[in-house]
């Protein structure tokens, strides 16, 4: 038996080049095998960013109040950022474990987290392009005057990777496909319901005003419309801390979910 | 394989005596309650998210409401709860038993279809009563309202729950694919609780929507079971409890027309 000499053995691949290959690879592999889901994903966005900007305006007798337009108008952005990442996506990998290929996606020769960036990367054209969308018929429909900040590129960044990191960590943490399903359905329903994202705070109890404040949602809807509402925002970076922070503890059990040996 | 006649699909080969029915009938019943009964506090509990969870939403976006507003919210709250059993719920039931292998186990037992379908639907309209009832006692309850019920609550009631059912129950055998069942059943939702004269009244809705509106059942649906809990709110119920009708026989004229297809 011929041995071959250490210098002819592959090398490890680690480094910012191999990672940065593996993503790549990884957003190609998550992309083809979520192919037949693409049309689906964008009527989600469309029926989302274009859908609920009409169908809120149907609840006003007359033309809607302009503090609600102005809520409707930057908190559906908001939406259809989260919809890909924090409610499709769990139920991707619900799906998986219900086909029994998560543990064989989970021992791709790649990096775990380059899995998270793909998610990302999709969640985020995704979710942009849903938001254009949803700016364009806020603007038809409702001649909302907004105005586009620079702002709007780090908020876009931020809720996005916040969202999709609580998603990443619902998927990857929460072992029952079913309960994965309700959570991320009820999380939706919260914070189009229940949280003061299309409709101003004051509009509902105080009680639950503050259970929001330790929530992400809030947070997202002051960043978004500090960065494209045109009229003076309090508490912005207060609420990027917030999102921060929702951040990096949906990486860590999502990190510890991942790393967690069977 | 030949289409056998509707007649004898839905009530077996042999006529029997209505007694056999409804021995048939009552076994199919005690059968599918207890065969469901595990889904039951989910169904409850979605009627009541659905029903005065969007109750309740609602008055968070439009906020300061007039009175007869307030009343149209909460009346139509119980369609909002329906809705969702009848047109989801059902249909999800009948797509698992697709995917899990005991749908064709079901339309193999020993009683005539006709008769498991009408325990199917006798279930769902049992079934609804709780989540209505919480979801009419949360909604008055939130915004402070008396409803001045009259005894048009039952066939009001009974008529949507079985309207809603029947075209649950009509759109999961039509439609095989379990997947596309509930992509169809999701957007249902999506339109009617953003895009339906439910609770909010039919003027607020551009005209071409509001034309739609008068041929689908959702607005009928709520104008039934206003009429039958305010006092001067709903016109035009006569015509309503037509349209509900209409579509509970096409409900159940595509259940029957898969269903003598079969082998």
């Amino acid at each position: 038996m011929v041995t071959a000499p250490l210098a002819e053995m592959p090398r490890l691949r680690s480094g910012p080049g191999d990672w940065l290959r593996a993503y790549v690879v990884m957003t190609r592999w998550t992309v083809a095998s979520l192919r037949l889901f693409i049309p689906l994903l964008v009527v989600i966005e469309i029926l989302t960013g274009v859908g609920f900007v009409l169908g809120f305006g149907l609840f006003f007798h007359g033309p809607a109040p302009s503090r609600s337009v102005l809520y409707i108008s930057t908190g559906v952005p908001i939406i259809t950022l989260y919809v890909v990442g924090l409610i499709f996506l769990p139920q991707v990998v619900a799906q998986e474990r219900l086909a029994h290929t998560y543990d064989y996606v989970q021992s791709m020769a790649a990096p775990r987290s380059t899995r998270f960036a793909a998610w990302y990367s999709l969640n985020l054209v995704a979710g942009v392009f849903g938001m254009i969308a949803s700016l364009v018929a806020a603007s038809l429909r409702y001649g909302v005057d907004l105005r586009v900040t620079p702002a709007v590129v780090p908020a876009t960044l931020l809720i996005c990777l916040a969202s999709s990191a609580l998603g990443f960590a619902i998927g990857h943490a929460v072992s029952l496909p079913m309960l994965t399903n309700i959570l991320s359905q009820v999380l939706n329903f919260f914070v189009i319901g229940f949280s003061p994202v299309c409709f101003p705070p004051d509009q509902m109890p105080a009680w639950l005003v503050s259970v929001n404040q330790g929530l992400p949602f809030a947070s997202m809807s002051i960043v978004m419309r500090s960065a494209i509402g045109g009229v003076p925002v309090s508490g912005v970076a207060g609420a990027y801390a917030v999102l921060a922070a929702w951040t990096g503890a949906s990486l860590l059990v999502a990190v510890a979910a991942v790393m967690r040996r069977s | 394989m030949s289409a056998q006649p509707l007649a004898a699909t839905l009530l077996g080969r042999s006529p029997r005596r209505p007694a056999g029915w409804l021995r048939a009938y009552l076994v199919m019943l005690r059968f599918d309650l207890s065969s469901q009964r595990t889904w039951l506090p989910f169904a409850v509990a979605m009627q009541i998210l659905l029903g005065a969870g969007m109750a309740i939403i609602y008055g968070f976006y439009v906020p300061h409401l007039p009175r007869a507003g307030i009343l149209y919210l909460v009346s139509g709250a119980p369609a909002l709860s329906l809705i969702p059993l009848g047109m989801v719920i059902v249909p999800a039931l009948t797509g698992q038993q697709r995917t899990a292998g005991t749908f064709d186990f079901l339309w193999s037992l020993p009683v005539a279809r006709g008769i498991q379908v009408a325990s199917t639907l006798t279930v769902c309209s049992l079934i609804a009563v709780p989540g209505v009832v919480a979801t009419l006692a949360l909604a008055t309850w939130r915004y402070g309202v008396t409803l001045s019920i009259s005894p048009a609550v039952i066939p009001a009631f009974l008529l949507t729950s079985l309207m809603a059912s029947s075209v649950g129950l009509g759109l999961a055998h039509l439609v095989r694919n379990p997947m596309v069942v509930n992509l169809v059943t999701n957007i249902l939702i999506f339109l009617v609780l953003l895009y339906s004269p439910i609770s909010f009244p039919k003027s607020q809705f551009p005209t071409w929507l509001a034309d739609v509106h008068e041929g689908l059942p959702f607005y009928h649906m709520a104008v039934v079971i206003r009429a039958s809990l305010t006092t001067g709110l709903a016109t035009d119920v006569g015509t309503s409890y037509l349209v509900l009708g209409a579509w509970t026989l096409a409900g159940w004229l595509a259940v029957g027309w898969v269903m003598s297809r079969r082998r």
